[in-house]
């Protein structure tokens, strides 16, 4: 079965192909259909693979495909690997993968580009997998390429709207700055283990000393790649903005899937990260920074989506900090958790809207539970899981991260504990505001309110199930627990649990520190009550004076002006120098003139004072003096 | 009787030449009768000349893939002027494809049709451009190179001046004859400096770079400094690059669909043989010589390409301006394997070579298409064409991603091929210049992707301002189809290619160590 692993990431390009020759001919309910059962199938193939995997001995299979790049002593095999990581990534992005294509069914109903957008989408889950199942650097670039082709293809597709477009060209060139690390890192592990695949790799990077300057290097290029696709500071800023897309794209790509790339692939290297302690503390600061910057800015979001948005940043936050601080598993846990809690609030968001005729304003919102009573019980849920009440599953990630970083050092744990909190209230804020009080909407929004159909309810219920449930796969020992998912995962993680103990923490204290957590987090959803229910606030309208610091997070921060000033004014200055001064000084104005000398036919000859083409002849004969100095006396 | 013994001597060898001479042979044939058969048949001849034309590469193609066959290693003909080697054959491929497609192209374009010289003329110069590739691609003596380059040279004026009512064609064809002039003077008067320094113009064998070392250190860099000009001038290389946006700009599509791919193509051929010559015996792969710093000089002349490359373009608002300088960008990426001699970068080259061949041809297809279908020039011109010709605009969306270089297309594999070339390079010499080199590639893949992005953005995501009616003939798309099919392998199951590469040019890398 695991030999068949090709035909995964098969099916979906299988559904794509389909859908996009037939996107013109072929009748909603079987490109909806095709576009799900794709998914579908792999999800099924995924969990026989991992269920064999798991009864099986050997844990790591490298399944070469064709030999793929092999030129002098460059071979690159087109190969997957299969391993506890790579099937557990698999079956998240099957399997919430599928839940939202089956939600799409109903939320696009009404689109016209119907099977175009399930072909999108099949195509994401293709190169996703491409990205979670490579064995080696190369074909996760390949995968990590193709996403984000996917993700501007996607964010774009309601194309319409001036301002989609620029979300889309923002997401693709923030996630190119974070290609760039990557790429020159893949050259970096090419140039000093002499090969790209894991298999290789991993194993040489782990007779290196700890601290080791190459190894720095290495990790942190795939970080600054990292923090591109995983949306961290400083090039977050595309995430909220990639928002502009359908719903349930943000669902899948923005929240629950894509975005985690950058996690799957500093777990994937671990025996690399464990070994270079300052890129581990880079990524631990970066990562409690983005989880309450970002919680920060999401306190004062009144688009619903936006709200939304910025708490995917900031639980990404959460998980780099996971890495950062060696809790690999903690990590894994915690993205997979947030996979499902994350992606039924944004498909619940997603039918709010639909509910409100395409409304994302919170303000207008209010009073919705009754209207939409499914809706309102799951995204419920799913706030509790995202607070981390206990037994819901974003409990156990978050408390197995924070454990982790108070081991590490009590000020991460400290600072953890403070974006807990302000999570928990804006979720709550955010519920409060959409679901209790009264209607803010006008009459024919109200007159609208419907619930929504059963193929998009059905999703958030189960969604709403695994939210709920999904933690108890790693309940830990001082619950009383089994570690399941750490026992799991530990063949991945060999090399990097050489350097990182266990958790050595004595049962009180965790104890403590879980209790603490949960205090803070009740009092802050109490504030949230106390704010938006019992005093029904309603945040302040459009042009209303904010007192400095809420307009400061109202406004993000202004890095969005921050970055255009500091590069996009100069980029374009140095681009428009380019064409005026470069390339513009040989056209116009010459062009006519040049044109009349030579149908006169006669004065060929001034041509050559027309002093542009002296100028360029002039500057081939410096260039080769330019040449020939370098040559003699800078080189 | 010393005298006719020579005689028959060199008879033999130019008789038992020619059997590997014959594309060659039949393309001048092909000129000759086709001059003859416009001037005496004046009437027929529109449709006559491009169908004997057509036929005529054809015969050559057959030839040239004969050769394969025939040459399994280099041989030398006409007493060492002409050095036929597997991987010169691959190139002759090449130029015999870009002619084909660029013949085919040509035959609808409404500026080549409504030339007022009549449209035989215009094909009529394809077989002489191949002899004179050929001879490019083949030659490994410094009178050839300089014969082969000439003839690609006049033919280029000639099919750029073709439309020379306009002014941006005169334009275009005066500045080009000029610095095409210009280069050649230079050329020749470096490679007189070089007879002159070693007694030979011969590269084969180790006579030249012999003599060469024992003349004086000045003049020998600014000899070669001066044939290595008139290479650049060829693959349009910074500083010698000022001529092409205008020659694109104011040149028929078909027409810049072939000046962009193959003699660019030739241009790299001889370079690479040339640099070769420099390549220490002692040091297999080190492109050291005491008297030339050639790693650092590439190494800066690269990066100032592609660099500049990419920035110009960034500005353009004309899809041909655009391109031209997307050329000159690649002209530096493909630059970077000339770094170092080995079984990859041989290969690596010739990859990136193939594949920019027909990313170009595919892209000028369209322009053309564009051009001709609605006059459309500027990128603005392709808004939401995607609505009304959703082939094309897919196929082009792959073009596009494959000039930036994003998996899973040729243009990855190439890029990726080419930047591993330079990294093996660095692994043996340590000259931190080749790690400037390999960072400013990437920075420049990424800087590359804001231009090119433009074309698609137009085409998808902004509205349509005018109804495109006019249908694409059924024999573009299935070209268009074809060269995106090829593209796509490349980057997909590009092993076969690379493997079919490397067995041609591993001979050509190789031969430098003997």
């Amino acid at each position: 079965m695991i030999q068949l692993v090709w035909l995964i990431p098969i099916l979906p390009l299988i559904g794509f192909l389909i859908n996009g020759i037939g996107r013109n001919r072929l009748p909603k309910s079987v490109a909806g259909v095709v576009g799900s059962a794709a998914i579908l199938v792999s999800f099924i193939l995924s969990l026989c693979i991992f269920f064999e995997l798991r009864a099986g001995e050997t844990k790591s299979f490298t399944i070469e495909l064709f030999s793929w790049i092999s030129a002098g002593n460059l071979h690159i095999p087109f190969s997957f690997l299969v391993d506890p990581l790579s099937v557990l990534m698999l079956l998240i992005i099957t399997g919430v993968g599928f839940l939202i294509h089956v939600y799409s069914i109903g939320y696009m109903h009404d689109d016209e580009g119907f099977a175009r957008y399930f072909a999108y989408l099949n195509l994401f889950v293709f190169f996703m997998m491409l990205l979670v199942l490579g064995a080696n650097y190369v074909i996760m670039f390949i995968g990590w390429e193709g996403v984000g082709l996917c993700s501007y293809l996607l964010i774009g597709f309601w194309f319409k709207k001036q301002e989609y477009n620029n979300a889309a060209k923002k997401a693709f060139i923030m996630n190119r700055i974070g290609d760039l690390g990557f790429l020159l890192g893949v050259f970096l592990i090419f140039n000093t283990f002499g090969s790209v695949s894991f298999a290789e790799v991993l194993p040489r990077a782990a007779g290196f000393v700890q601290g080791d300057t190459v190894l720095t290097a290495i990790t942190l290029l795939l970080f600054i790649g990292a923090t591109g696709k995983s949306a961290q500071l400083p090039l977050y800023t595309w995430l909220p903005d990639a928002m502009a897309g359908p719903t349930p794209v943000s669902a899948l790509i923005h929240a629950a899937t894509m975005v985690t790339a950058g996690i799957y692939m500093i777990a994937r290297s671990s025996a690399m990260f464990v070994l270079a302690p300052f890129t581990m503390d880079v990524i631990a600061v970066i990562g409690v920074a983005t989880a309450i910057f970002a919680a920060l800015i999401a306190l004062t979001q009144t688009d619903i989506k936006k709200v939304l948005a910025y708490s995917t940043v900031s639980q990404l936050g959460y998980m780099f900090l996971g890495l950062g601080v060696g809790a690999f598993t903690g990590s894994v846990f915690h993205l997979m958790t947030h996979a499902f809690f994350k992606a039924l609030l944004f498909l619940g968001a997603g039918s709010v809207i639909h509910a409100m005729s395409g409304e994302q304003d919170m303000r207008k919102m209010g009073g919705l539970k009754k209207a939409l009573p499914v809706t309102f019980i799951t995204m419920l849920l799913a706030t509790f899981a995202i607070s981390g009440l206990p037994p819901f599953s974003g409990f156990f990630s978050k408390d197995e991260i924070l454990a982790h970083a108070y081991e590490h050092s009590p000020v991460l744990w400290g600072l953890g504990v403070v974006g807990a909190l302000l999570t928990a209230f804006y979720m709550f804020r955010m519920i409060f505001l959409t679901f209790y009080g009264g209607f803010r909407g006008t009459h024919e929004q109200q007159h609208h309110l419907h619930e929504s159909p059963k193929n998009m309810t059905i999703p958030l219920i189960v969604l709403a199930v695994l939210s709920v449930i999904g933690g108890f796969v790693n309940i830990p020992h001082v619950l009383g627990g089994g570690e399941s998912l750490h026992h799991y995962l530990a063949p991945v993680f060999t090399y990097a649990s050489a350097y990182i103990p266990g958790l050595t923490l004595d049962h009180t204290t965790e104890f403590v520190l879980m209790g603490v957590s949960m205090l803070g987090v009740l009092i802050s959803i109490f504030f949230a009550y106390t704010k938006y229910v019992k005093k029904s606030e309603v945040p302040a309208a459009e042009g209303t004076r904010l007192p400095a610091l809420q307009a400061a997070s109202y406004n993000k921060f202004y890095v969005d002006e921050l970055y255009d000033n500091l590069f996009r004014k100069p980029l374009d200055a140095l681009s428009d120098f380019f064409y005026k001064v470069i390339d513009k000084s040989g056209i116009d104005g010459v062009v006519n003139g040049f044109g009349k000398a030579v149908m006169e036919g006669s004065k060929n000859l001034r041509l050559l004072q027309t002093g542009y083409t002296g100028f360029y002849i002039f500057a081939m004969v410096i260039g080769i003096i330019l040449i020939m100095v370098l040559n003699f006396f800078l080189m | 009787m010393m005298n006719n013994l020579n005689a028959t001597v060199l008879l033999e060898q130019i008789t038992g030449s020619l059997p590997y001479f014959l594309p060659e042979i039949v393309c001048s044939l092909v000129f000759i009768v086709a001059i003859f058969i416009d001037l005496f048949t004046r009437k027929q001849s529109r449709s006559l000349v491009p169908f004997f034309v057509f036929a005529g590469l054809l015969l050559a193609l057959f030839f040239t893939l004969d050769q394969f066959r025939m040459v399994k290693e280099e041989i030398w003909l006409f007493n060492g002027m002409i050095r036929l080697s597997p991987a010169g054959i691959i190139y002759k491929l090449l130029f015999l494809l870009a002619a084909m497609v660029t013949h085919i192209l040509s035959i609808r374009s409404k500026a080549i049709r409504l030339a007022p010289k009549g449209y035989a003329e215009f094909f009529i110069m394809l077989p002489v451009f191949i002899v004179g590739l050929n001879i490019m691609s083949m030659s490994s003596h410094l009178l050839m190179i300089f014969l082969g380059m000439e003839m690609v040279s006049i033919a280029s004026y000639i099919l750029v001046a073709y439309m020379a009512e306009q002014p941006r064609s005169a334009e275009a064809a005066v500045k080009y004859a000029l610095f095409g002039a210009l280069s050649s003077a230079v050329m020749l008067y470096g490679i007189s400096l070089l007879y002159g320094l070693t007694g030979t113009l011969s590269l084969q064998g180790s006579t030249f770079l012999a003599n060469l070392s024992k003349a004086p250190e000045y003049i020998s860099a600014l000899a070669i400094l001066m044939v290595l000009a008139g290479f650049l001038y060829k693959i349009s290389a910074v500083p010698f690059h000022f001529y092409v946006p205008d020659v694109y700009e104011g040149t028929p599509a078909p027409v810049i669909a072939f000046l962009s791919t193959a003699p660019k193509a030739a241009g790299f051929a001889v370079l690479f043989t040339f640099i070769g010559v420099f390549t220490l015996p002692m040091e297999s792969y080190h492109l050291v010589w005491p008297k030339f710093n050639w790693e650092n000089i590439l190494v800066f002349i690269s990066i100032c390409t592609m660099t500049l490359g990419n920035l110009s373009a960034l500005a353009q608002k004309n899809v041909k301006r655009m391109m031209a300088y997307s050329s000159i960008a690649h002209t530096g990426f493909m630059m970077m394997p000339l770094l170092v001699f080995s079984e990859m970068s041989a290969a690596s080259l010739v990859f990136y070579i193939v594949v920019y061949v027909l990313m170009n041809l595919a892209i000028f297809l369209l322009v053309g298409h564009m051009e001709d279908a609605y006059g459309a020039t500027e990128l603005e011109s392709y808004k939401g064409l995607a609505a009304f010709n959703p082939l094309l605009s897919v196929c082009m969306v792959i073009v596009l991603a494959s000039l930036v270089g994003l998996p899973p297309t040729g243009g990855f594999t190439g890029k990726f091929l080419v930047f591993s070339s330079v990294l093996e390079a660095y692994r043996i010499s340590h000259n931190p210049w080749l790690l400037y080199l390999l960072v400013a590639a990437v920075l420049n893949t990424v800087i590359a992707l804001f231009f090119y992005l433009r074309l698609p953005l137009y085409m998808y995501f902004r509205k349509a301002e005018k109804i495109y009616t006019s249908k694409t003939p059924l024999y573009l798309l299935v070209i268009m189809c074809l060269l995106v099919a090829g593209i796509l392998m490349a980057g997909v199951f590009p092993s076969e290619l690379v493997k079919w590469i490397s067995a041609h040019t591993a001979e050509t890398a190789q031969i430098r160590f003997k």
